[in-house]
């Protein structure tokens, strides 16, 4: 797959039609930068606001297409190699604009250095802004091995980069499960759940960057790319119904808490975006349309529904886990605003015109190097035989 | 052995006045909408059988306290004396303290401090503008305490959270803080644990609660004999 790419007028109207929202996105940065955080919806009592709910859902997702890449490599899913260096040019494209994102929400960007200068060894957000920084520049490298087709490099890399995925993806969860006055976020589960669900949301995001890429750049519809779409169906099914059982739970420890998170999300203020968001869109809806059929089309239609639901899965884990307030105090209100939307949908818009580019001049359809290297060596066995 | 303050409120004491909250923001040059002193009230039951409860709330200086370790940059930290001390000058505004906080008393610079003073606007014709006022007065507001800044930023910029210090530029002259010293009923005080001859060992031998201590945070002011 290593003919020369050129986009037609469809994709570059898309591309032009992007890069005016990543421009919508840089106002409102440059905005926040100068105006400060009057622009968020954020208060005293919900001192976290969309950006970190985008945040999160964009990390994740680059640790999961990570997590698939490095997998598929380490443990010889050979079919599934192909979307190796895609995968990780993807999860570089997803979790740069996701750090910008976050980098937003702090209040002096420019201070940022005392993370270096200053640790707190005790703080999960430590651990994250450390993980995180050290598992961008091994994506890098990865991909850059990949791209002059080192394969020792790579493969040595594969490796941390599989555990950094992981690593980052829980410590970001860590952030959360070690708040003990919030039901919502306390406890060793959410750091677990925040793995399973990077893994969810980076297979639905694959499958649907892969689906678009083959059906506007290639002519030929590509045996690989509907064999890898029917295997990663089933992974997602799998994911799914593992999420499900990961929500029955927190529902049931929370019902024997009592606490007003709980009558929250069951049938309070956001028991519409749990029960109608995530559980039904993001995870009943898709399950289903995988269990009756494993189309190509079915496959993307149900990741873009897995997608929206962790999305509202981490908006409600984010967001609602602030609501209620100490003392019995009324619930906190928040409300999204103009410039967190543009900040979150900018660097989605980025993610996208960065991987289009990739494509064009980065040739990520190339075969993975290790790949070939075992289609030789099978070779190379037959004939001895 | 270096001191380990903690704060006793009398709530039998306590009449509501919200004195501790007004004289707080003028020691400390917080902005409106910033409180280091909170008060809680609360109405419950039906007519004619209400209660109303009132109650100041403030940083507890944790002695296990969750905003310490969750701060990434160390810019929460304990000092000496057994205070949770915030450092205006380190703190990066990534908000970690605020969502592991759970008594909710850290606040957020969301604006530029004290952009009041600078409007042009007067309440009326006969009246001078904010901006007027400041430019006469020469400070950066008004009824600016330049005492605060012996040991914190006096006023804390944009982007960086801010809770109580307990007055710990006044602790460090033998003083107590201002909300303790300007309560009309005499409510609260602030001593050292480690001095077995301070008069809150005595205070403490009354009935009293801390907030939320089940969490394991270790919470330092006590509130005695409550109704």
């Amino acid at each position: 797959m290593t003919e020369k790419l050129s986009f037609n007028k469809t994709t570059i109207a898309v591309i032009a039609v992007l890069l005016v929202v990543v421009a919508a996105g840089v106002f409102a940065m440059v905005n926040t930068l100068i105006q400060g955080q009057v622009l968020f919806g954020s208060s005293d009592q919900v001192p976290w606001n969309l950006l970190i709910v985008a945040y999160v859902f964009l990390a994740l997702m680059a640790s999961g297409m990570c997590m698939f890449a490095s997998g598929a490599h380490l443990f010889g899913f050979e079919k599934y190699q192909f979307l190796g260096k895609r995968s990780i040019f993807l999860a570089l494209a997803v979790l740069i604009p996701g750090l910008v994102v976050l980098a937003m929400d702090l209040g002096r960007l420019d201070r940022v250095y005392y993370f270096i200068t200053s640790p707190n060894l005790q703080a999960p957000m430590w651990w994250m802004g450390a993980t995180y920084g050290i598992y961008v520049v091994l994506l890098l490298a990865e991909f850059i091995a990949m791209h002059v087709k080192n394969e020792k490099v790579m493969h040595y890399l594969s490796y941390f980069t599989l555990v950094g995925a992981v690593a980052a993806t829980s410590i970001l969860g860590g952030i959360f499960a070690t708040a003990v006055q919030r039901p919502l976020w306390y406890g060793g589960s959410t750091s677990v759940f925040f793995v399973l669900s990077a893994l969810l949301t980076g297979v639905a995001a694959l499958s649907i960057f892969v689906y678009f890429t083959q059906k506007s750049l290639f002519k030929q519809a590509s045996e690989n790319v509907s064999y890898a779409l029917s295997g990663l169906s089933k992974l997602l099914g799998v994911l799914l119904a593992v999420a499900l059982g990961f929500n029955a739970w927190k529902l049931i420890t929370m019902f024997y808490t009592g606490t007003p998170d709980f009558a929250m999300i069951f049938n309070g203020e956001y028991a519409l975006l749990y029960w109608g968001g995530v559980i039904t869109i993001g995870l009943v809806i898709p399950l289903i349309a995988l269990i009756v059929s494993r189309s190509p089309v079915t496959m993307v239609v149900a990741s873009s529904f897995a997608l929206i639901g962790m999305f509202i899965d981490k908006y409600v884990t984010v967001i609602g886990g602030q609501l209620v307030q100490p003392f019995g105090q009324e619930m906190a209100v928040y409300s999204t605003t103009v410039t967190e939307w543009l900040i979150f949908i900018g660097a989605m818009a980025a993610t996208v015109v960065i991987y289009m580019l990739g494509i064009k001049y980065l040739s990520l359809d190339d075969h993975d190097p290790h790949q070939l290297k075992d289609e030789k060596e099978d070779r190379t066995a037959a004939e001895a035989l | 052995m270096g001191k380990n303050y903690a704060m006793t409120i009398d709530l039998q004491s306590c009449i509501g006045c919200a004195a501790c909250s007004v004289t707080c923001k003028n020691e400390n040059n917080t902005d409106d909408g910033i409180n280091w002193m909170h008060f809680l009230k609360k109405e419950t039951g039906t007519f004619p059988n209400v209660r109303y409860e009132f109650m100041p709330a403030l940083c507890n200086h944790c002695d296990n306290a969750p905003c310490i370790k969750a701060c990434p940059v160390t810019a929460m930290y304990k000092d000496e004396d057994g205070l949770t001390l915030h450092d205006a000058d380190k703190c990066i505004g990534c908000k970690a303290c605020m969502a592991a906080c759970p008594y909710g008393v850290i606040s957020y610079n969301k604006d530029n401090p004290h952009e009041y003073w600078t409007s042009e606007e007067a309440w009326s014709e006969l009246s001078a503008t904010p901006a007027h006022v400041k430019q006469e007065t020469g400070e950066t507001l008004p009824y600016y305490n330049p005492e605060r800044a012996y040991n914190y930023e006096a006023i804390r910029s944009r982007g960086v959270v801010e809770k109580c210090q307990l007055c710990d530029h006044r602790l460090k002259r033998d003083e107590q803080p201002y909300c303790v010293e300007r309560c009309p009923s005499e409510a609260m005080y602030v001593g050292d644990l480690n001095d077995p001859d301070d008069k809150i060992h005595e205070i403490l031998k009354d009935e009293h609660k801390t907030l939320k201590d089940e969490l394991g945070t270790k919470p330092k002011v006590y509130y005695i004999n409550s109704f």
